[in-house]
């Protein structure tokens, strides 16, 4: 293997991986432009790493959803529209107005919870004091759902698991 | 209190809840850490069919030691080979199995199962080719290429867990991919 051979695949490697600096990067990219052979080598690199990672995720019954490292200024505007949004809606709670509103909810038993909106009315559900926890599983699916009761009666979390079916097999052989 | 101090604070109120029996924090340490586990058993035996059992032995060994770990802090590494070693004990026990000559049975009934219409036929098919590809790459490498392609782990994070260098992670990457294009060679279009 030679020495310029291993950098290309070391470069390739670094770039699928989203480790490369902008040198790195705008060094393979030279690298690409100028020689076929190394581009086809790129090519059939990024090809093999998608399929690959496709196969394994199916595999292991994981969403095809790749989360990508996102750059600094995406990640620092993202977080300052979530850190407005907070302030908002401290904002909305702390004056007089919100605070009156939300007490009226509370007295008329529609009180929201941080994950499910507040219930229609008309539609609300009977509070049991027995609850157990309970698990709700749809055949030929590969989604399971558990619903788990909060602290406050009334208020559930559901949460959703997507996973490789188990499988039934026929016997073949009595041991 | 810097933001790191703060997870750690975190992560050993939450460790310390669990090991007192707290249900709710129980749930939040396997849905924080079950898929990563699950990357790291097939890592090791290169066996997605095997996954969701040593998963099941792995969290019920965390159960039964989570009293016994001192330092919540190191929660990941002390996950990291209680999954390792059952995946590890899981590949012996596949073998002492295979020299009985259970997995041919097995083998044959998976097998009968690829059978299905043409167009999933090709697809399940490649598939196989390449999860066989993946299981006949060396441990070493197929560790960190897993935790890299389904965890999406940069080079310092896989380095963290498996106690290595990022250099050393990012020659093993290399060769990964290596070996699996000489193995797939031509069998994936670009």
């Amino acid at each position: 293997m030679s020495a310029d051979r291993d950098k290309l695949e070391r470069l390739i490697s670094r770039y699928l991986d989203e480790e490369c600096d902008g040198i790195e990067r705008r060094e393979l990219q030279g690298l690409l432009r100028r020689d076929p052979q190394a581009d086809a080598l790129f090519e059939e690199s990024r090809a093999l790493d998608r399929e690959v990672s496709r196969a394994l995720r199916a595999a292991l019954g994981r969403s095809h959803v790749r989360r990508r490292r996102l750059p600094f200024w995406t990640r620092l505007g993202r977080v300052g529209m979530v850190a407005a949004a907070a302030c908002l809606a401290l904002l909305l709670w702390v004056s007089p107005g919100g605070r009156q509103r939300n007490r009226t909810a509370d007295a008329g038993g529609s009180r929201g919870s941080w994950f499910a909106p507040p219930p229609v009315w008309g539609d609300t559900l009977e509070e049991r004091e027995d609850f157990e926890r309970p698990q709700v599983w749809l055949d030929d699916s590969e989604r399971q759902w558990i619903v788990v009761p909060s602290d406050a009666p009334g208020e559930y979390m559901v949460v959703e698991i997507k996973r490789v079916k188990t499988r039934t097999i026929r016997i073949q052989k009595d041991f | 209190m810097t933001g790191a101090a703060v997870e750690v604070e975190a992560l050993r109120t939450l460790v310390s809840e669990a090991q007192r029996g707290n249900r709710r924090a129980a749930d939040q340490l396997v849905r924080a850490h079950d898929g990563w586990v699950r990357s790291v058993i097939y890592g090791v035996t290169g066996r997605p069919d095997l996954v969701d059992d040593i998963a099941q032995q792995v969290w019920a060994q965390v159960w039964a030691r989570l009293p016994s770990l001192n330092d919540p802090t190191r929660l990941k590494a002390w996950l990291y080979s209680v999954a390792r070693n059952a995946a590890i004990d899981a590949g012996q026990a596949r073998k002492r199995r295979a020299a009985l000559d259970l997995d041919a049975v097995a083998e044959g009934i998976r097998d009968e199962r690829g059978r299905s219409p043409l167009g999933a036929a090709i697809s399940d098919e490649m598939q196989q080719v390449l999860l066989r590809a993946v299981e006949a790459l060396p441990a070493l490498y197929r560790e960190p290429f897993v935790l890299r392609h389904l965890e999406d782990w940069s080079y310092a994070e896989i380095g963290a867990l498996l106690g290595l260098p990022v250099e050393t992670v990012e020659t093993r990457l290399v060769r990964a991919r290596r070996f699996l294009r000489e193995m797939l060679d031509g069998k994936v279009e670009a």
